[in-house]
């Protein structure tokens, strides 16, 4: 810009988006407090985008187990401990419980019922923690047996495919607890949901990859 | 003989060859494997690899699509409702 050249203030103000502004003018000519909002935040795109890249991520570890398993001529090789199906079929109960739960916060932080979305919000993180428990309990005792991560293909994909899954589920539940801090807070409300949204889509997406691996790992 | 027929039999030649000895047309490692339970898994692996795109944005595409539809339908509410109040 050239020496001595003046800006108004009105010129470089910042970019405010259409989300927040308020509709002064429009078709119905009415002023208020109606706020124009996208259909979808730049927040949910930004989860979907990462859901997108995890999810083919375990694709992508699927894709490899699938190989493993297909071509081995036993399942679970003969001298290796079977993998626990009753512990974790109540686990996965647990895990889609907490998906329901979760859903059940959402829609009371959009009826503005702050208490009962705390508790929907608790619950979800206790039972979150608790699929981690047990998932941990469960690795210990086949540590103990003699399945670990030298154990071959059987051994490797079987921790990390469960341990990669078992890694997203203690980010969402640290994510979470940061949520629950800021709902004890007051943070969220009606007209301000979107963090709890946020967390709600990246736990249900954590949720949703389970049964897929549960049934590929576990019972095929 | 013109140009394009010696392209055209080319061409022909080049095929019946890949066709009468696929195993040399292997353009990847796994797919000279053979019929085997290796090749087995590497056909599902590469069918599972294949869906996964399309099943991912496929969801992701309807996520954004139904958010759409419930905005739009929020739309129409608040217009009626502020139509009655007028």
């Amino acid at each position: 810009m050239a020496p001595g050249v003046k800006v108004s203030s009105a010129k470089v103000r910042p970019f405010v988006a259409p989300a927040r502004r308020h509709r002064t003018t429009g078709d119905s000519g009415s002023g208020g407090d109606h706020h124009e909002r996208p259909f979808i935040s730049n927040g949910m795109l930004a989860i979907l985008a990462l859901i997108g890249t995890e999810a083919m991520f375990f694709a992508g570890l699927l894709g490899s187990f699938l190989v493993f398993r297909l071509s081995a001529p036993f399942w679970p090789p003969p001298a290796l401990p079977r993998l626990p199906i009753t512990v974790t079929w109540v686990n996965t109960f647990v895990l889609m419980s907490s998906a329901v739960t979760m859903g059940l916060a959402v829609r009371a932080v959009h009826q503005n019922r702050q208490r009962r979305m705390r508790r929907f919000l608790l619950a979800t993180g206790g039972l979150g923690v608790t699929f981690l428990a047990v998932q941990g309990v469960e690795w210990i005792r086949l540590i103990a047996h003699g399945l670990k991560l030298s154990s071959g293909a059987y051994g490797g994909t079987f921790y990390t495919l469960i341990g990669c899954h078992a890694a997203h589920v203690t980010a969402a539940v640290i994510w979470l607890a940061c949520v629950i801090v800021a709902a004890m807070r007051g943070r969220y409300n009606a007209r301000n949901p979107g963090g709890v949204e946020l967390c709600a889509a990246y736990w249900y997406f954590v949720c949703a990859i389970w049964p897929v691996l549960f049934v590929m790992v576990y019972l095929m | 003989m013109k140009q394009s027929k010696i392209s055209t039999l080319a061409a022909a030649t080049t095929g019946a060859a890949i066709c009468a000895a696929p195993g040399i047309a292997a353009a990847c490692a796994t797919c000279g494997i053979g019929d085997g339970p290796e090749a087995g898994a590497y056909n599902a692996s590469a069918i599972f690899l294949l869906a996964g795109p399309y099943v991912t944005f496929g969801t992701i595409a309807g996520i954004i699509y139904f958010a759409y539809r419930r905005a739009a339908r929020r739309e129409k509410i608040a217009r009626a409702a502020l139509t009655v109040k007028q």
